[in-house]
C-alpha cells in the first residue's frame, strides 16, 4: 500500500483526534516532519510524495505512544527553546515556553559583551543556562541537578551547542558546597507544584514528566523556602536572581525574597499574561566587610 | 502605529519612478566601493550591512548591463562574420542568441524599474481559500504549491510560517515568506483573487466547479523602512492561556497571535521552534502588514489623482485558470494568456508578472509623479 504525505498526515491528524489529543494537526505534522525527514513546506507543496515502508512503521511507531500521551517531545527527542534546539528525554522536564520569561529579563540585565558569572539551579536538561550562554559570549556558568540522568542530557546539550567549555555541570543537593558571595547571576526552575495537584494534571505530565521536576510538597512552596536564604547568600552582593513561579506563587514568593533579604523583588507575567518569574536583587550594601 | 512611514534613507533614484541613470550610477558604485572598504564603517554593524547591500544591489544591476553589451557586441560580429561567409547555419544561431538578448535586456527593464522603497525586500504571501469548502481549500493548496515553485525556480527560499489546513484537503490559509533579491517586487503583482474551473476530484459526479482563492503579498520591513508601532495597541495572545501554564502543561503548541488594535489587523505564527522565535516572526509580520496596508493608502490616493480607475489592487480578481473543457490561464488585467495551464501551475508565472508589473509603472508613468 503507498502511502503520500498529505494522506498520511490526514491519517495522523485522525488518529490523534480519536485518541483525544488536543491541537493533533500540529502533533501530526512534526511527527511527520522527523518520520519522513521532510520539512513542513515540503509536506504542502510537494503533498503527493510517497513514503517508504519504513518511514511509514515509524510515523505507526510515533503515533502508538502519542495515543498513550506520550509528549512529543520525548517521542522526537527534541524540544525548541528560546533560540536553541535542546535534546530531551523522559529524565528532564520538557522546556516550557514560559521558561523564555527567565532568558527574556536576564538578556536585558546583563549587556551582551558583559563577562558574567551564572548559576542555574535544577539545570535539568540545560534550559535556561545554556540559552543564555548562547547569547552572552563572555558569561560562563554553572548548572547543578540532583539527577544524574539530567545531568547526562545537559551534557549533550552543552556539547551540542559548543558551550562545554563556558557551561560546568555538576551533581548536587542544590547550593551545598558553594562559597558566598559567587554569581553575578542566580537562576531556577525548581518544582513548583503542589504535590496533590499532580495527580490531576494531563497524563503527558503526570505518567511522563520526573517527579523530581514538579513536586513542590504540599504547598508547592518547599523549595522556595530552601532557595531564598541560600540563593541570598550565594550571589555577589548587586546580583540578580530570577526564579519560574506557578501561576498563583507570586505574594508568597515574593514574601520569602523578601524575608531573605533581597530588594526591588517584582513579579513577571508571560505572554498568557500569568505571573510567572520573579525577580529580584541582592543588597549592594550588604557586602561582607 | 503613530506616525507616517518614510525611509530613512533616499538617494536621488529611490524615488525616481524606475529611470535608471547610467553615469549616476556608475559614480554611486563608486562611492559605494570605497565607503565598503573604509574599515570605520564595519563600528557601526547595521549602516555596514545597509551600504554594502545597497552595494551589492547597484553592482549587480550595473553588472547585468554590462554584461548583456557584452553579449550584444559578440553576437552581433558572430552576425556579420555568418553574413559574409553565408553561412545559414550560423545565421540561425545569432538569430537565436539575439532574441535571447532581448528577452534578457527585458527584464533587465523590468527589473531596474522595481525601484519601489520595498521592491527588493523579501515578502510574505497570504493566501486564503475563498467559498466552497474543500474545493476551494485544494485550490489554495495549488496557489501556495505554485509560488513556492516559482520563487524556488528563481533562487529564493520559502518557509511557511502559519497554516490551517482544510479539513479533507489543501488549506484554509497558509502564509509563506519568500526571500530573494526583489520577492516584493516580483510577487506584489500576485496579490488578487484567483478564479479555478475544473472539473473537482472531490466531486463524485464530476461536475465542474468554480472556486476562488485570494493572495496578498506584503513586503518584510527592514531597516531602511521606518515603522513604529506602539507595544500598548499590540494585545498578544497565545494558545497556552486558559489553564495554569507552565510546569503544569506539557504541549506542543509555542504560537503567537498579536492583534493591532486601533487597526484590527492580526498576524499569527507557529513557524518556530520556541514561542520567543514565533513572537519575533509575528511581531515582523505585523510590521509588514502595517506598512502594506499604509503602501495601500498611497496607492488609492495616487490612483484616485489619476482618475483611472484601478483593477491593480487586491480584492479584485485578477486571474482566471480554466482547466476544463478547454485550458487556459488568462490575466483580467493584461489579458495575457497561455493554454500551458500546467506549466503555469508549476510555477512559470514569468510572463503574467512581466506583464503586470509594465502595466504598472506605465501607469505610474503616465501620471506623472511616482510615490
Amino acid at each position: 500500500m503507498t502511502l503520500t504525505l498529505v494522506k498520511a498526515w490526514t491519517a495522523a491528524k485522525d488518529r490523534l483526534k480519536d485518541a483525544g489529543i488536543d491541537q493533533p494537526s500540529i502533533d501530526a505534522r512534526l511527527m511527520l516532519e522527523v518520520a519522513a525527514g521532510v520539512t513542513r513546506t515540503e509536506i504542502v507543496t510537494d503533498p503527493y510524495r510517497e513514503l517508504s515502508a519504513e518511514q511509514i512503521a515509524t510515523l505507526n511507531d510515533y503515533l502508538e505512544r502519542r495515543a498513550r500521551r506520550e509528549p512529543v517531545s520525548h517521542i522526537i527527542g527534541r524540544k525548541g527553546f528560546w533560540k536553541i534546539l535542546l535534546q530531551v528525554n523522559k529524565n528532564v522536564l520538557t522546556p516550557r515556553p514560559e521558561t523564555e520569561v527567565i532568558v527574556d529579563e536576564v538578556l536585558k540585565a546583563f549587556p551582551e559583551h558583559m563577562a558574567f558569572s551564572m548559576l542555574d539551579l535544577g539545570v535539568g536538561s540545560g534550559t535556561i543556562l545554556l540559552a543564555v550562554l548562547a547569547e552572552r559570549p563572555a558569561a560562563k556558568g554553572l548548572g547543578i541537578d540532583a539527577s544524574s540522568e539530567a545531568l547526562a542530557v545537559a551534557r549533550e546539550n552543552a556539547a551540542n551547542l559548543d558551550l562545554n567549555t563556558r557551561a560546568a555541570l555538576l551533581h548536587g543537593d542544590w547550593t551545598t558546597g558553594l562559597g558566598s558571595d559567587s554569581f553575578d547571576l542566580v537562576v531556577s526552575n525548581p518544582p513548583y507544584i503542589p504535590t496533590e495537584v499532580i495527580d490531576t494534571l494531563e497524563p503527558e505530565v503526570r505518567i511522563h514528566e520526573p517527579r523530581l521536576a514538579l513536586d513542590g510538597g504540599p504547598d508547592g512552596l518547599a523549595a522556595y523556602r530552601e532557595l531564598a536564604p541560600e540563593i541570598l547568600r550565594v550571589l555577589k552582593p548587586g546580583g540578580l536572581f530570577a526564579v519560574e513561579i506557578g501561576y498563583d506563587q507570586s505574594q508568597a514568593v515574593e514574601a520569602l525574597f523578601r524575608a531573605a533579604g533581597a530588594t526591588e523583588v517584582r513579579t513577571v507575567k508571560d505572554l498568557s499574561t500569568h505571573d510567572r518569574v520573579v525577580l529580584g536583587v541582592k543588597n549592594p550594601l550588604e557586602s561582607p566587610a | 502605529m503613530s506616525r507616517p512611514l518614510r525611509p530613512t534613507s533616499s538617494s536621488p533614484w529611490d524615488c525616481s519612478g524606475g529611470v535608471f541613470d547610467w553615469d549616476v550610477a556608475l559614480r554611486k558604485l563608486d562611492e559605494l566601493n570605497a565607503r565598503v572598504e573604509d574599515p570605520t564603517l564595519w563600528d557601526r554593524p547595521s549602516e555596514a550591512q545597509a551600504v554594502s547591500r545597497e552595494r551589492a544591489n547597484l553592482a549587480a544591476k550595473v553588472e547585468a548591463v554590462q554584461s548583456i553589451e557584452r553579449d550584444l557586441k559578440d553576437a552581433l560580429e558572430y552576425a556579420e562574420l555568418a553574413e559574409m561567409e553565408s553561412d545559414e547555419d550560423s545565421l540561425n544561431d545569432a538569430r537565436a542568441q539575439l532574441k535571447s538578448l532581448k528577452e534578457r535586456a527585458g527584464r533587465a527593464e523590468l527589473e531596474a524599474l522595481l525601484s519601489g522603497e520595498a521592491d527588493g525586500n523579501d515578502c510574505y504571501v497570504e493566501i486564503n481559500s475563498g467559498a466552497g469548502g474543500t474545493e476551494s481549500c485544494d485550490w489554495a493548496g495549488i496557489l501556495l504549491r505554485m509560488y513556492t515553485r516559482w520563487a524556488n525556480a528563481h533562487g529564493m527560499t520559502t518557509e511557511l510560517i502559519e497554516e490551517t489546513d482544510g479539513d479533507q484537503a489543501g488549506i484554509k490559509s497558509a502564509t509563506l515568506l519568500v526571500k530573494g533579491a526583489n520577492a516584493y517586487g516580483w510577487l506584489k503583482t500576485e496579490a488578487g483573487v484567483h478564479r479555478l474551473v475544473r472539473i473537482s476530484p472531490y466531486d463524485s459526479s464530476a461536475r465542474r466547479h468554480t472556486s476562488f482563492a485570494s493572495a496578498w503579498v506584503y513586503p518584510v520591513v527592514d531597516d531602511n523602512i521606518e515603522i513604529e508601532i506602539n507595544p500598548s495597541d499590540v494585545r498578544t495572545d497565545t494558545y497556552r492561556a486558559s489553564g495554569a501554564g507552565g510546569q503544569h502543561i506539557n504541549k506542543t503548541d509555542s504560537a503567537v497571535r498579536l492583534t493591532h488594535i486601533p487597526t484590527g489587523i492580526a498576524v499569527a505564527c507557529q513557524a518556530g521552534r520556541s514561542q520567543h522565535q514565533n513572537r519575533e516572526e509575528a511581531w515582523k509580520m505585523l510590521r509588514a502588514r502595517l506598512y502594506e496596508a499604509e503602501l495601500q493608502k498611497r496607492e488609492a490616493a495616487q490612483q484616485a489623482l489619476e482618475d483611472q480607475k484601478t483593477d491593480i489592487g487586491w480584492g479584485h480578481q485578477i486571474r482566471s485558470y480554466v482547466l476544463q473543457p478547454y485550458q487556459m490561464v488568462k490575466d483580467l488585467r493584461t489579458n495575457v494568456e497561455t493554454s500551458d495551464t500546467q506549466g503555469v501551475l508549476d510555477g512559470d508565472l514569468d510572463a503574467f508578472m512581466a506583464a503586470s508589473l509594465a502595466q504598472r509603472v506605465g501607469h505610474t508613468r503616465d501620471g506623472g509623479e511616482a510615490s
